[in-house]
């Protein structure tokens, strides 16, 4: 089983962070800076500038940490809505600055588009830490497009075990999906 | 009929065939609908995903400088493992661990010069020392910690901080950045100094590191980094809250003139 962190585990790291334990910054940073910076690096297109504004986020997040209401989202979902308001900061910035060429700036006119990133890497996370076997077993569902009866003979597996990887994965992925506020019942 | 088996919903989801059965119930049932839509939802996203959909780490200097940002500059350990899912981050290699605070080797003089005329060797490395223990170390070290943020590297209790800044780059330095700290320890003040030049730019002379006031009238020569960081003793008479102006000017090699040579790389004000 990877190591998810389970309920408990992220409501103590909540709390320690409320109630400002540095320590508990560190942690959060552990875990969401990858998502963070991947969101920032996929929307701005650089790494100097997606550094930039990962730094504004985490340092934002410290800073207004007794704005963030455990009871009203995730902290991931949290972290996901401040990164969103820092990357329209850093494109209206750009814009002022005219630092890049028109065509490209048109790309990242739509404000939806970090949403649409962070969906995807997130779904992209969950599948990357699923356990060796249900991993297989997904890809060959979504990129060969197979039946679970062809998966399970790929696989020389019982085919109610594929069924059963299939299900737990999907349900995984949703459900990260829904507790990072992206999911798709919000969407 | 009862629900079917949660299994074939997800197969459902995926676009398998299934039963007529089961296929009209989920049709006519608002909660088996609604499970199937949003695992197709789900297999929608994960279907679409391409190689540019992947997680990566940001460098270890992001997270120094946010634990320097909320900390007014106190010196903090790196989290020990940042992974990217495929492989986990290398931060640039370091063959020794060095304690915090800077190099071992010689604090100097508060204001005077160092006796032999010919510059401290450059340091090969362009990274400042405190950056980055190897990645199992700074993992151990950050476990062992019992409570409290300052790493004891030297196994000395932590000096007390009792001045910070971030180093800004000038204009034509764009890239430099660093940190200057004030520890205190047994009424010994020392002023630690750590930078770090943008890639491809070469240091070609010495950096010297001035304490001065505002308006660089009163310029204090604390001394010269060693490569890219240096501790210098402060000595009692100094007034920090007079020269908070912590600077790092490039020095031609064999310059004879002692005054700033107004080439500043990196400046900051230490907040008291």
């Amino acid at each position: 089983m990877t190591a998810a962190p389970n309920d408990e585990e992220r409501d103590a790291l909540v709390a320690a962070f409320l109630a400002g334990d540095e320590r508990a910054l560190e942690q959060v940073y552990r875990r969401y800076s990858s998502l963070v910076y991947s969101v920032c690096l996929r929307s701005l297109g650089e790494v100097t500038e997606a550094e930039d504004v990962t730094q504004k986020v985490f340092v934002a997040a410290w800073d207004k940490r007794h704005n963030y209401k455990p009871e009203r989202a995730s902290l991931s979902a949290w972290l996901m809505g401040i990164t969103r308001n820092k990357i329209v900061d850093a494109h209206q910035g750009r814009a002022r600055q005219r630092r890049i060429a028109d065509q490209v700036a048109s790309n990242y006119d739509t404000p939806r588009e970090p949403l649409d990133v962070a969906e995807r890497l997130i779904v992209a996370d969950e599948i990357a830490r699923l356990d060796e076997m249900p991993q297989k077993v997904l890809r060959l569902a979504f990129y060969e497009d197979l039946t679970h009866m062809q998966i399970a003979e790929r696989l020389q597996l019982p085919p109610g075990t594929v069924k059963s990887h299939i299900r737990r994965s999907l349900i995984k992925i949703r459900r990260r999906l829904e507790e990072s506020g992206d999911g798709p019942s919000g969407a | 009929m009862a629900h079917p088996a949660p299994d074939l919903l997800a197969l459902i989801a995926l676009g398998e065939d299934a039963d007529q059965v089961s296929l009209d119930h989920v049709a006519t049932c608002r909660a088996c609908t609604d499970e199937v839509h949003t695992l197709q939802q789900v297999a929608a996203v994960g279907r679409t995903l391409g190689p540019a959909d992947r997680l990566v780490a940001p460098h270890p200097r992001v997270w120094q400088r946010i634990a320097s940002d909320v900390n007014d500059g106190r010196v903090i350990p790196l989290p020990g493992a940042v992974l990217l899912r495929e492989q986990p981050v290398v931060p640039p290699a370091e063959p020794d661990p060095v304690p915090f605070g800077g190099l071992p080797d010689g604090p100097r003089d508060g204001a005077a010069r160092p006796a032999d005329a010919a510059a401290a060797p450059r340091s090969p490395r362009s990274r400042p020392r405190w950056f980055v223990p190897a990645l199992a170390a700074a993992a151990a070290l950050v476990v062992g910690l019992g409570g409290g943020f300052a790493l004891k590297g030297a196994l000395d209790p932590a000096p007390d901080v009792v001045g910070a800044t971030q180093l800004n780059a000038l204009p034509s330095w764009s890239g430099a950045n660093g940190t200057a700290t004030v520890e205190e320890a047994d009424g010994q003040r020392t002023l630690v100094v750590t930078m770090e030049m943008p890639a491809g730019r070469t240091v070609d002379g010495r950096l010297d590191v001035w304490m001065s006031d505002s308006r660089a009238s009163d310029m204090l020569l604390m001394g010269s980094l060693n490569g890219l960081s240096g501790r210098f003793a402060v000595p009692a008479g100094v007034d920090l809250a007079a020269h908070p102006i912590v600077d790092v000017s490039l020095e031609p090699q064999d310059d004879p003139d002692p005054a700033h040579s107004d080439v500043s790389v990196v400046r900051g004000r230490l907040k008291l």
